[in-house]
């Protein structure tokens, strides 16, 4: 009796100490929430094991690789441009040597136990994004080579991705900003390639005059860019067994009529839930004129698109671990059986042990970037050289105001970057 | 024994410790370790590459009909200033850059047959580009500051690099491209480009 309290004790253990990766996020989102960054920062800083914004992991592993991405947007919300530019330069190499670990893409429910077992192979969304959010850093500080720099490895990833057959993300801001950026640098036939790249699916009005000037520099003016709210994250959810095998389909390996054995009667999976966004856009004003933004990229929508093409196969890979469960609970069972007397008996207390157990191991994955932008906005706004007040008027459900002193060279360009991610 | 077993439990842990400890060794010419700088740890710029990019198109330069027959020998030493060198690859080489710019600034120096504009003494320079936004070069703007710093030419150029990405593998296509302009007239006196390249692999 005590042996068994003992193993149900421990079961609940595991279960209870496999928080997923959203929830260890929870304290820093309803910091962010309060617009308190440092206490986001804070948190965050916590996962990743460090005591500061100066120090990086020593030690780097998926999680962590994810959190000082997850940091990185909550210092550009406190203007530590470079800080989050070394975070996300940083991050993106850990990454990469991951997703050069693991051998196809979207390899998934590879493990018995846990997807969250794996390491983490960022989504093309998130890929491509990190880039465009680094040009954002660098562009901030008025380094136009270190967000070039930026532009080109966006460009590698994008052709990395077209090689790999991965449906390319309609996620354009990177290819906004690059533009941007090589048009300032003078290379305007790059810098049309990829207005036209973006005006081919979505009509902007910021785009128009630099098409119209086939994307030679415009003689003085400021770019205000601001990236609001936080992308759609994941949370364990439960569905029953019948559903999701509906869903899963053809992705699930093994046969689910074993799982009719099973006690458990429902699967635990990790469903995307929308992060509401108390940014709306905003206006911008230099001077006695003003300007409204408009939504360059929803980055909220590409993540959910993204989800629901691999859901299926998400909920296939959970069903399959449940049914690897069930086969080893049935095997138990049926030693128990050929053991025959009160061997039967301890057999199926083992064989509901051990699906017990397993269960409790087995978590959601729930690894995304939770911090990535839900959308930015844009405005580029002309202006004579010299020096400018730009007040940039976040929109929402409370309107914050913020006024950026820039210095506009004669033939230059200043950009203005506000990071809301709340 | 009670003396000496804490002694040998001592220099038990501590040799043990020494054991887990990280290790830092010594390395390069004249160490017992001389071909420590030669392995690859990754797909930026090492000092190995910086020398070989820069001494082969140094060796280039020294070797051309330009340099034998309008820069050696020539009374007085004829004045060179370095523009930095432009970032075109995938990486932020910044640090890289410096490195190559002492390099080439190093080589001239020690060949004896041009008088150097010290990188220091360039900082006007260095501003005015940073105003405009980017190290491409610029004719007006060295016209007006060779004239200032007295040289009779820039050397300057571009890294680029072709980064491509396959399944597991990562491969970058490093050129460091320089080329000498005669500041007046903006005549291209000579250019050469030299490639390395490297690579990650699962």
């Amino acid at each position: 009796m005590r042996r068994r309290g003992a193993a149900l004790l421990c079961c609940a253990a595991l279960a209870a100490g496999c928080a997923t990766y959203s929830d260890k996020l929870r304290a820093a989102h309803e910091a962010a929430d309060r617009e308190d960054w440092p206490e986001a920062e804070r948190q965050i800083n916590r996962m990743i094991g460090v005591d500061s914004r100066a120090e990086l992991p020593e030690v780097w592993n998926s999680e962590k690789s994810l959190a000082v991405l997850e940091r990185s947007v909550v210092l550009m919300a406190q203007d530590a441009w470079r800080e989050s530019s070394r975070d996300l330069s940083a991050a993106e190499s850990e990454l990469e040597v991951i997703d050069l670990k693991l051998d196809t893409v979207g390899k998934i429910g590879a493990y018995v136990y846990s997807d969250s077992a794996e390491e983490y192979r960022a989504s093309p969304v998130e890929l491509t994004t990190l880039n465009a959010i680094n040009m954002l850093n660098y562009l901030a500080m008025s380094d136009l080579d270190g967000a070039a720099v930026e532009a080109r490895r966006y460009q590698v990833m994008r052709d990395y991705l077209e090689t790999l057959g991965a449906e390319e993300p309609r996620a354009r801001l990177g290819a906004y900003l690059a533009g941007f950026v090589f048009e300032r640098l003078g290379e305007s036939d790059r810098a049309l390639r990829y207005y036209e790249d973006v005006a081919g699916e979505r009509k902007l009005e910021s785009l128009d005059a630099a098409i119209a000037r086939r994307a030679r520099p415009a003689s003085g003016e400021v770019l205000v860019v601001i990236a609001g709210g936080r992308a759609p994250y994941k949370v364990p959810k439960r569905i029953p067994i019948g559903a999701a095998v509906g869903i899963a389909g053809t992705y699930i390996t093994g046969d689910p009529r074993v799982l009719e054995h099973s006690i458990f009667k429902v699967v635990v999976y990790p469903e995307l839930e929308a992060a509401p966004s108390e940014v709306s856009g905003g206006r911008v004003r230099i001077g006695d004129r003003e300007w409204e933004t408009e939504l360059v990229s929803d980055v909220a929508a590409d993540v959910a698109k993204e989800y629901d093409a691999i859901k299926p196969r998400i909920l296939g890979a959970a069903l399959t671990r449940m049914i690897a469960r069930a086969l080893v609970s049935e095997g138990t069972i049926a030693a128990g059986r050929r053991a025959g007397g009160a061997g039967e008996l301890v057999g199926i207390l083992a064989a509901l042990g051990t699906e017990a157990a397993l269960v409790g191991l087995d978590k959601p994955d729930t690894r995304s970037w939770t911090f990535l932008p839900a959308r930015v906005w844009a405005a580029r706004v002309p202006v004579a050289a010299g020096a400018h007040d730009v007040v940039v008027e976040v929109a929402g459900s409370r309107t914050v105001e913020r006024r950026i002193p820039v210095e506009v060279a004669p033939g230059g360009c200043a950009v203005v970057v506000v990071a809301e991610p709340r | 024994v009670l003396v000496v077993r804490p002694l040998v439990v001592s220099f038990a842990l501590a040799l043990l410790a020494l054991g887990c400890a990280p290790q830092v060794v010594r390395g390069g010419a004249g160490t017992a370790n001389p071909k420590l700088d030669e392995p690859a740890l990754g797909v930026g710029l090492d000092r190995e590459d910086i020398n070989y990019l820069v001494s082969e198109n140094i060796d280039s330069l020294s070797k051309s009909r330009f340099w034998k027959g309008e820069v050696e020998g020539t009374k007085p030493l004829p004045t060179i200033a370095i523009w930095p060198i432009e970032n075109r690859t995938t990486q932020h080489i910044e640090d890289s850059l410096v490195t190559i710019l002492s390099s080439i600034e190093t080589s001239f120096v020690n060949s004896g047959a041009v008088r150097v504009v010290a990188h220091s003494d360039q900082e006007a320079l260095a501003d005015e580009i940073r105003r405009q936004g980017g190290a491409m070069y610029d004719r007006a703007t060295a016209q007006r500051a060779g004239r200032q710093l007295g040289a009779k030419y820039f050397v300057t150029g571009r890294i680029t690099s072709v980064d491509e990405k396959l399944s597991n593998v990562r491969r970058l296509q490093y050129s460091l491209f320089l080329q000498v302009l005669e500041v007046e007239t903006g005549l291209v006196k000579w250019q050469n480009e030299v490639t390395r390249s490297k690579q990650l692999k699962r």
